[in-house]
């Protein structure tokens, strides 16, 4: 069995510097990837919900840049 | 609803024709393209763009660089490939808003190259060795790049429903 003064015997000062280094490589990682995510999601956001927001206008009678964005007569109209 | 002269021209191209006429399997094949093609732009222009922002600081920005012109193939080719797609339903591009949105989109990402490319921001950034952030004006180029492509790639997936009624 394996004493716990034994193990701190192994962990050298310098492990343990690289485990640190890791740590903060993998958080950084991290917040890399939710920053992917959370600018995704933004971009999702602002594009689906400008469309959405053009849609209702038109369903509304009130045309918003109907220059640009038009608002298409039905298919009988 | 009238079919406007510019439609009638399209409509009677080659290219509408072939088209219409190999549409079943013609039509996925080249909806498959147009996204590798996007792959292409994005794996490596996107890819750049987060290195300007600080991903992946160890690779010098000149790197990523050379890969570039693969991003602008992939570009080039899904230009061609969208002026088929419009030919054989035009009506289902042109009055869409969707489609409209991804053209202004496509517009802002250019003038975004432009002024990466026309004014010093590119020299600054060729010179950035690996380790180093670069400048906050690449940064937010890059920022305005990485939006602009996502947001033409969400348009482009948004066309299909905003078609209009009138679609044939």
């Amino acid at each position: 069995m394996i004493e716990n003064d034994s193990l701190f015997t192994f962990v050298e000062s310098s492990d343990i510097s690289k485990v640190i280094t890791m740590n903060r490589e993998n958080l950084n990682t991290a917040a890399q990837l939710a920053g992917i995510v959370i600018g995704i999601a933004a971009t999702l956001t602002v594009v689906v919900g400008w469309l959405g927001f053009l849609q209702s206008e038109c369903e509304q009678g009130t045309p918003f840049l109907s220059s640009v964005f038009p608002c298409f007569p039905p298919e009988n109209g | 609803m009238e079919i406007e002269p510019w439609e009638v021209w399209i409509r009677s191209t080659e290219l509408h024709a072939f088209v219409q006429r190999y549409e079943p399997w013609l039509w996925p094949t080249l909806q498959t393209l147009h996204i590798f093609g996007f792959t292409l732009l994005f794996g490596t222009v996107g890819f750049f763009d987060l290195r300007a922002l600080g991903f992946a600081k160890g690779i010098p920005l000149q790197a990523i660089h050379r890969l570039i012109p693969w991003g602008i193939a992939g570009f080039v080719g899904n230009i061609l490939l969208g002026i088929v797609f419009f030919s054989g339903h035009p009506d289902q591009y042109f009055y869409n808003n969707s489609f409209r949105l991804k053209l202004m989109f496509m517009a802002v990402a250019g003038i975004n190259i432009l002024a990466f490319y026309g004014t010093s921001a590119f020299e600054e950034a060729k010179n950035l060795p690996a380790d180093a952030s670069a400048p906050l004006r690449t940064k937010i180029i890059a920022g305005t790049s990485l939006f602009a492509w996502v947001a033409v790639l969400v348009c482009g997936r948004m066309i299909t429903f905003n078609r209009p009624p009138f679609f044939h």
